[in-house]
């Protein structure tokens, strides 16, 4: 049996400001959760992008957690990549919930007047967005996250 | 059952150029020491001459001129480096945690390349004091220093040699525009808290 596992959780982002849940299941066979590290395909959706996931309950990581502390740009050696948890996060075979939030969001909620929820792409005018014709960071839309969860039997 | 680390979070929201930002707030009852401090700012160009300071308990911890950048992290650096972590952590007990986040455009108006206070001449017109009043003192209190020494900036020059030419190039500093930062903007705070 090894001792460590990738396991991965894509996400398909469709539109701006999207918020996705997801539940997951970990593999039953690693004891603990080591790290994290989330992998966009776009260097513009980083910025304001959330990620938060309770395991078993226990949040982790809240909801408001931004991504931009969960990945790292190949100027980082592999080893270095993944975030690891502050301590051991008892694992084995327990159960995910999480929300990722699209960070085109956030200069849209600013110039709305908005602080939370979801995005209503109904309500926004992108013309009418102070400094901004279109959205401002060029993310292009959709695109995939990629959660990898980095599981572990090391003491 | 709570795990024995923390992020807690402070959302700034700045909606103008020079805007300064109080906040206070109360850290987490179940956690004991606060370890490490990270910004978050939406606009790279709009953190060169940013400056934010921080107290706990009334103690001060960074001072109100700590530029922001040196709070700030790239992709570039591991997860879990992008901290500044107190070489002593800081006790905590459902602490006063109170911040002030002063918007880059302050300094500009300074008209400071190398963001030295004593620089810079401001112009009347261009400053007005009371909008930085905080804590009952001037921010800044002088309205008339000499200008930093920045090396003149001598454009791109041609010769012309008989049937051939020499380009000098350019030197010393460009005077080309800063990026704009865009506001709205948010600044985000990141505490990391711990049990022991």
């Amino acid at each position: 049996m090894k001792n460590n596992k990738f396991q991965r959780i894509r996400l398909r982002v469709s539109a701006a400001g999207e918020t996705l849940r997801f539940n997951a299941v970990c593999d039953k066979g690693f004891r603990s959760i080591k790290g994290i590290f989330v992998s966009l395909p776009q260097d513009k959706a980083i910025q304001g992008a959330t990620l938060g996931f309770r395991l078993n309950n226990v949040e982790v990581l809240d909801d408001g957690h931004e991504v931009k502390n969960l990945t790292a740009s190949n100027g980082v050696a592999p080893n270095n990549k993944f975030f690891l948890f502050p301590e051991k996060i008892e694992a084995s075979g327990g159960s995910i919930e999480g929300r990722y939030t699209d960070g085109s969001k956030y200069p849209l909620l600013v110039d709305n007047g908005e602080d939370s929820g979801v995005y209503d792409p109904g309500k926004v005018d992108f013309k009418t967005l102070a400094g901004y014709t279109t959205n401002p960071f060029g993310v292009v839309f959709p695109y995939d996250v990629i959660i990898n969860i980095w599981l572990s039997n090391e003491a | 059952m709570i795990l024995g680390y923390r992020f807690q979070k402070v959302s700034l929201r700045i909606s103008r150029s020079g805007q300064r930002v109080y906040f206070n707030g109360e850290s987490h009852k179940d956690f004991s020491l606060l370890k490490g401090i990270a910004l978050s700012v939406g606009y790279d160009s709009a953190l060169f001459g940013s400056t934010f300071g921080f107290r706990v308990d009334e103690k001060k911890v960074l001072d109100e001129s700590h530029e922001a950048h040196l709070l700030v992290f790239g992709s570039d650096v591991a997860p879990n480096d992008r901290m500044l972590f107190f070489e002593t952590p800081i006790p905590i007990q459902s602490s006063k945690l109170e911040g002030i986040y002063t918007d880059s455009a302050l300094q500009s108006l300074l008209g400071n390349i190398s963001y030295s206070p004593g620089g810079g001449v401001i112009a009347s017109t261009d400053v007005n004091v009371k909008k930085t009043y905080v804590s009952g003192k001037d921010i800044v209190s002088y309205s008339n220093a000499v200008v930093d020494n920045v090396p003149a900036y001598n454009a791109p020059t041609s010769i012309s040699l008989g049937n051939g030419s020499m380009a000098i190039p350019g030197t010393a500093a460009s005077p080309t525009a800063p990026a704009p930062v865009y506001y709205p903007y948010d600044v985000k705070i990141t505490l990391l808290l711990s049990q022991k």
